[in-house]
């Protein structure tokens, strides 16, 4: 038989749980009560149609009896409310029942907020008085274990809530005295509160000192101040900084170029407000992933926090808001290519990867960054503007090691190879290929390395056939064959070029040497497949004087062990891996001519 | 020598085939120490940046040295086991999408990669979803291991998730994808993805691979404009993964077939950008349905009258090519069709069945209704 039964819920327990375990530092019994405050005084601007804006404040005062108040003048609340908003756990006045959903005005949304008091006190006592109910004020005091008394008085108060706590708790902290000192809750507003919307006060005996600023800050207008903001705030100097205000009110702040080159994996730390309330310093998702050449302070009233309010939910408002700011950005860039061409030039040219990755995100920026970006190439770096304007031919290798192997050989011919190696430039190099107009740019294949090279004069010659033909004899077993040709420069005897399919090969063989059975019918399905197609070759260049007198070498022995040298050799000033017997190769045949 | 150091290596190349390059050259500096510990790492890190920026084919062929090695030294085995694992999980699957091995040399590697999931204390999970995916992906039936792919599915679900377990994207993911192409019922298919839709769970592939396998969906069943908008979702989030060059081509070739009956200038730029950087695919199976996505575009091209086409061929050996990079479209689409053609025949060839020789033909009338 099913029966039906309820949890039962220890509330000192729950207490003690939300206070001291959902929050990590008492600090943020400020924000919860500033959040608070601000809340209710924009239910009472939307509701009291005789409250105005320009009356609306919060006030703290810290005595000398180490009490703290918290003072608002927003709706304050009647007695119903206060026995549904403040004494149930989970339920806010923030939040529309009957509709199951948040105002978007309101900070909080959990009705838990006033619960943190319980980490700097044992007893929070709420003086209120309702809008609605002039006149009558209500004094609730809610205790650590969980047991509350509701006071009706007839002592008079201005509309609005006072929250009053006393350093009285049982188990004694010494770091909870410093919250009863003025400066120290200054500090905390200042933290938390810096831009919230309405006027908040602090009141130490007869001083009244207003603690926040009004968040409408236009870098473009207010450079000196928006930097100085930014070297406050994110405890570092910068290069620029511009101004973040989303076309559709998702958000506003400033945004502030690094003076330093980041790299791509970094994610840099966003101070974030989340209706004028600090959410987090730490903020990562807000901005596009390639944007971490900027850090922000931005606020938003409109993106939804995680309950754990380290940052945002990803859904379609966070993605519209960093597609808002991508443009942000992009319109950034646009500005400087007409204004300052120089501190573009300077932007990119420590930011370079990370421009490149702009680039490489979207189309928007394409023409307008491009032409700024510099590729390492055989001649020299040169910008994106420079390759679009060079004319002719250019290739382009993604590979490293085949730049560093065949840059020489351009550099002779003058020829543009360039070095797309790097994160995002292949990317990037496809783009520019898509737009050149002047100069053709293509990924260099073995067979544009094999048409670069200049025939041999000695082609035909029988003495080089012959040398070819023992090369080819020997080389068969590295699936390798011999070409005579003419480069520069004449320093290089020998160079090694692979197709992707042969380079798979000598991976393959590579593998079987260690593989289990299993595997080793495996790799065999996969050599006997490429095979056919899989082509190295060795270009022996017949410039160079080590080539030339071999073709004069009539010791076939000798001959056999100066190709197999060359051929090791190629293969290590091309960085390709070797295989387990190519080093011993070397070495034998080291030995071999040190014999004779 | 610290890790960091060989990471340096490294750290900056481009993700794919540059960035394998220079950790193999991290990985031959390791072994060529003796630095064991070492190189067991960078095993790992060179196929993980295979499998998620590349065509897997490196990691197939590299996996075998690594497994040697995890052998060779037992002292390591609990510390890589994890790794070892998840590495032979990816090679496994990915084995499986290269027409060169046969189903009996599949069945050998699964088997042994069972047999290591019960040596290393793991469960049957990723085993039976090893299955499942190659029968559902190749359209096999009577696999040896497994009578079903139903059966390979529901042995899967019976499994409780292990540290092998696809992360929460990836089950959902592939919780969507069972009920697109199996049940082939959308509305449990959309509340399957609904988590991945919405943002919360996303992982190297995901929401990528779930944008298009509803396009596809859409597709098939005569909803261009959902088609059309999630394939534009996958082609957003694509174009915006920098690492993913030479991956995903299979989800690449299905977002050109559908673009070309939707928005064919999208289509056509896409196709531009990504041909020079896929060609390089080996594996078969993704590069059929890129082949299919290319064939698709130019058949739909030379159906709205366009003669020529310029883009640049990579195949610079090919009869095909031309130096001016102007081609006729009608024998490019021929081209292209003959290459998923050959790729079509491989397949079904070693599966017994005719299931890429279907797919083949069977959107072209799907589109045209």
């Amino acid at each position: 038989m099913e029966q039906d039964f309820k949890f039962k819920v220890n509330l000192g327990g729950m207490i003690d749980i939300l206070s001291n375990h959902l929050y990590s530092s008492p600090d943020v019994f400020v924000r919860e009560l500033l959040q608070n405050g601000t809340d209710a005084i924009s239910a009472r601007l939307a509701a009291d149609p005789d409250f105005a804006e320009s009356d609306a404040k919060v006030e703290i005062e810290v005595d000398d009896n180490q009490r703290i108040v918290f003072r608002d003048n927003g709706t304050g609340l009647n007695e119903d409310e206060i026995h549904r908003f403040l004494s149930v756990i989970g339920q806010s006045s923030k939040y529309d029942i009957e509709n199951n959903r948040a105002s978007g005005d309101f900070i909080g949304r959990f009705g838990i907020g006033l619960l943190s008091c319980f980490m700097v006190t044992d007893h929070i006592c709420v003086k209120t008085c309702s809008y609605r109910e002039p006149g009558t004020t209500f004094i609730w005091k809610g205790m650590a274990d969980g047991t509350y008394t509701i006071t009706r008085t007839n002592e008079s108060m201005p509309v609005g809530t006072e929250i009053i706590i006393e350093n009285n708790k049982q188990e004694r902290d010494e770091t909870i005295d410093e919250y009863y000192h003025c400066d120290h809750i200054a500090n905390l507003v200042y933290y938390y509160g810096l831009f919230l919307k309405y006027p908040v006060y602090t009141i130490n005996g007869e001083e009244k000192t207003r603690l926040n600023l009004k968040f409408d800050f236009d870098a473009e207008k207010d450079k000196e101040l928006c930097m100085t903001l930014g070297k406050t705030f994110l405890g570092e100097s910068f290069l620029d900084c511009f101004t973040l205000r989303s076309p559709t009110g998702l958000f506003s702040g400033i945004a502030y170029v690094l003076p330093y080159p980041v790299s791509a994996n970094v994610h840099n730390m966003h101070r974030i407000y989340l209706k004028n309330m600090l959410l987090t310093e730490s903020g990562q998702k807000l901005l596009p992933e390639w944007a971490f050449f900027v850090r922000c302070i931005i606020n938003t009233n409109h993106l939804k926090p995680t309950s754990s309010r380290e940052d945002f939910y990803e859904d379609d408002a966070l993605e519209k808001a960093r597609g808002e700011i991508a443009d942000i950005i992009a319109d950034y860039f646009e500005d400087l290519d007409i204004h300052n061409k120089e501190l573009l030039y300077k932007i990119v040219s420590i930011h370079n990867l990370a421009v490149k990755s702009v680039i490489a995100a979207g189309d928007a920026l394409d023409d307008l960054l491009l032409p700024y970006i510099i590729f390492h190439t055989s001649m020299g770096d040169l910008t994106g503007k420079d390759i679009l304007e060079y004319g002719s031919d250019a290739f382009y290798t993604t590979d490293e090691n085949q730049y560093r192997q065949l840059a020489p050989l351009y550099i002779q011919r003058s020829q543009l190879l360039i070095n797309a190696g790097y994160v995002y430039e292949d990317a990037i190099i496809t783009k520019l290929a898509e737009t050149s107009r002047k100069t053709d740019i293509q990924k260099l294949t073995d067979a544009d390395i094999d048409f670069m090279l200049d025939d041999s004069e000695f082609d035909g010659d029988p003495a080089a056939d012959k040398l070819i033909r023992l090369a080819a004899r020997i080389l068969k077993k590295y699936d390798c064959k011999p070409v005579l040709k003419e480069f520069r420069p004449f320093e290089i005897p020998a160079l090694y070029s692979i197709n992707e399919k042969a380079y798979k090969a000598r991976q393959i063989r590579r593998s079987k040497q260690n593989a289990n059975k299993i595997f080793m019918n495996m790799l065999n399905s996969f050599e006997s497949d490429i095979a056919a197609s899989a082509v190295a070759c060795l270009y022996l260049n017949t410039n160079n004087l080590i080539i030339r007198k071999l073709i004069n070498t009539e010791d076939e022995e000798k001959l056999s062990c100066y190709i197999e040298i060359l051929y090791v050799q190629s293969l290590l000033s091309g960085h390709f891996p070797l295989l387990n017997n190519e080093m011993k190769i070397l070495n034998e045949n080291l030995y071999k001519l040190m014999s004779y | 020598m610290e890790f960091s150091e060989y990471e340096r290596i490294y750290d900056e190349a481009a993700h794919g085939a540059p960035r394998c390059g220079r950790i193999r050259q991290a990985l031959d500096m390791a072994l060529e120490q003796a630095d064991i510990e070492n190189a067991l790492r960078l095993y790992y890190v060179f196929i993980e940046e295979d499998t998620f920026y590349s065509d897997n084919f490196q990691s197939v062929i590299l996996f075998p040295e690594y497994l040697d090695l995890f052998e060779k030294y037992p002292q390591y085995h609990e510390q890589f086991s994890y790794y070892l694992m998840w590495a032979f999980k990816w090679i496994s699957s990915s084995a499986a999408d290269f027409y060169q091995i046969s189903l009996q040399q599949i069945t050998d590697i699964y088997r042994q990669y069972g047999e290591y999931c019960d040596k290393l204390h793991y469960n049957k999970r990723s085993y039976y979803r090893k299955i499942w995916c190659l029968m559902n992906n190749h359209g096999i039936r009577n696999f040896m291991l497994c009578p079903d792919c139903e059966e390979a599915h529901r042995l899967m679900m019976h499994c409780p998730k292990d540290e092998l377990s696809e992360v929460k994207a990836g089950e959902a993911d592939d919780l969507t994808s069972y009920y697109l192409e199996v049940e082939k019922d959308i509305h449990k298919a959309l509340k399957a993805a609904e988590p991945i839709l919405s943002g919360a769970y996303t992982c190297n592939v995901v929401p990528h691979y779930t944008y298009v396998n509803l396009a596809v969906y859409y597709f098939e069943h005569h909803q261009p404009e959902q088609a059309d908008s999630y394939a534009k979702k996958g082609l957003r989030i694509i174009n915006r993964d920098f690492g993913s060059d030479s991956s995903m081509v299979l989800y690449k070739g299905n977002i050109i077939m559908i673009l070309s009956y939707t928005d064919l200038p999208t289509a056509l730029k896409f196709f531009r950008r990504q041909l020079p950087v896929c060609y390089t695919n080996e594996c078969g199976f993704d590069m059929f349905f890129f082949y299919r996505g290319a064939y698709h575009l130019l058949r739909n091209l030379e159906k709205s009258g366009q003669k020529t086409v310029k883009l640049h061929f990579p195949w610079k050996d090919d009869p095909v090519f031309r130096p001016g990079n102007v081609y006729p479209v009608s024998r490019l689409k021929d081209y292209f069709y003959e290459k998923a053609k050959y790729l079509a025949d491989r397949f079904d060839e070693r599966n017994h069945n005719h299931h890429l020789h279907y797919l083949l033909q069977k959107n072209v009338s799907d589109a045209e209704g």
